[in-house]
């Protein structure tokens, strides 16, 4: 693919990213590079820029994969002496009023004000981290080819 | 690989992707991450360690320390009388503002108290600890892109916490545990974590302050 091909690959992704909540990673600037010899600003290939931006998404899909949150309680229990670790683990989306709420009543009132997301029931990224690196895989070669 | 052809995949992965509910969720699974990271290595120095509680709730926002909240407690085995605790998301009383308080000056919650999203203090500490009792403070920033502004924020956070002062012992390098010398009065620890590995290259110059880097990717 030319410079122009990646280009418009590119502009799809910054629309997909900024119509998915990830307008954070659409900005091309966030992606210029110093250069290690010269330490001048530079600006990156179409194709190294395309993958950086995937490479990015990919590493916030990683946070939003159930598994991770297995994989820390699993590395807390062999981490602790008598293989102690939580029972449940929550984010509480709404702040409660007053800082001296017990935590029992903190985890009563969430779940009764339907606000107590369980962590564990985060989605199964793992199939589509798997085509996203695929994608990269897949256009790395294709520049390797024009190379 | 043609144009079509990865304009065709972008559309497929984007279709198949749901954006989680509440957009703080994996910033909440990347602390979590980072806690566990946290246990591992403080086990690896030699502490010993258990979990205290039923379970573990993030926070939208920094707090005080409750007596009923949960944590992990960590000794080490030759010193057992001395205990810490780790918390997530507490806010704590700056170094400017144990300065005003020292010329008898109140310090409001809005400019002296800061957000760290994990916090070990000794045993016993709650309310909103102050700056000298925080014995290792953690940022984890869940960035699938490292930006400078990362960088200026927790260099903030490190000036409210301790002085910078040749090496010492940190406040966790009690006896029987691996021996780590900071920076810094109160003799504090200060990690960041981040999962985007360009973070390592923004490392050299904070690191003189204290601050270390750890790019925790899972």
């Amino acid at each position: 693919m030319t410079e122009d091909d990646f280009q418009k690959v590119i502009d799809r992704v910054q629309i997909k990213l900024i119509e998915n909540g990830k307008s954070h990673l659409a900005d091309p600037e966030l992606y210029i590079d110093y250069n290690d010899e010269d330490d001048e600003r530079r600006r990156i290939s179409k194709f190294v820029l395309l993958l950086q931006m995937l490479k990015a998404f990919d590493r916030e899909l990683a946070l939003e994969n159930r598994a991770i949150v297995e994989q820390s309680l699993s590395i807390m229990r062999e981490a602790t002496y008598d293989e102690s670790a939580p029972g449940f683990v929550a984010f509480l989306p709404t702040p409660f009023e007053g800082d001296d709420v017990e935590f029992s009543q903190l985890i009563d009132t969430a779940k009764e004000r339907d606000e107590f997301v369980d962590l564990r029931d985060a989605e199964d990224r793992s199939e589509l981290r798997s085509q996203v690196q695929r994608l990269i895989g897949r256009l790395a070669e294709s520049n390797e080819s024009k190379e | 690989m043609n144009v079509g052809a990865a304009i065709a995949e972008i559309d497929a992965v984007f279709d198949a992707y749901n954006a989680p509910k509440h957009a703080s969720t994996p910033g909440k699974i990347y602390e979590l991450y980072c806690l566990a990271n946290t246990v591992e290595i403080l086990g690896s120095r030699g502490f010993q360690i258990r979990f205290v509680g039923t379970g573990l709730a993030f926070k939208a926002s920094g707090g005080k320390i409750n007596s009923s909240d949960p944590y992990f407690e960590f000794w080490s085995p030759f010193e057992q009388h001395t205990k810490f605790r780790l918390y997530t998301d507490i806010q704590f009383w700056s170094l400017g503002s144990q300065l005003l308080n020292a010329q008898n000056v109140i310090c409001s919650k809005k400019s002296g108290l800061h957000e760290l999203d994990i916090v070990a203090v000794p045993a016993g500490v709650t309310g909103f600890p102050t700056n000298e009792q925080i014995a290792l403070g953690i940022e984890c920033k869940s960035n699938g892109k490292f930006q400078k502004w990362i960088l200026k924020q927790v260099l903030g956070v490190r000036r409210e916490m301790s002085l910078l002062q040749p090496m010492q012992p940190s406040t966790l390098s009690v006896t029987g545990v691996v021996t780590v010398p900071v920076p810094a009065e109160p003799a504090s620890e200060f990690w960041l974590c981040y999962v985007d590995y360009a973070g390592d290259s923004y490392a050299q110059s904070a690191e003189i302050f204290g601050i270390e880097f750890k790019n925790w990717e899972p």
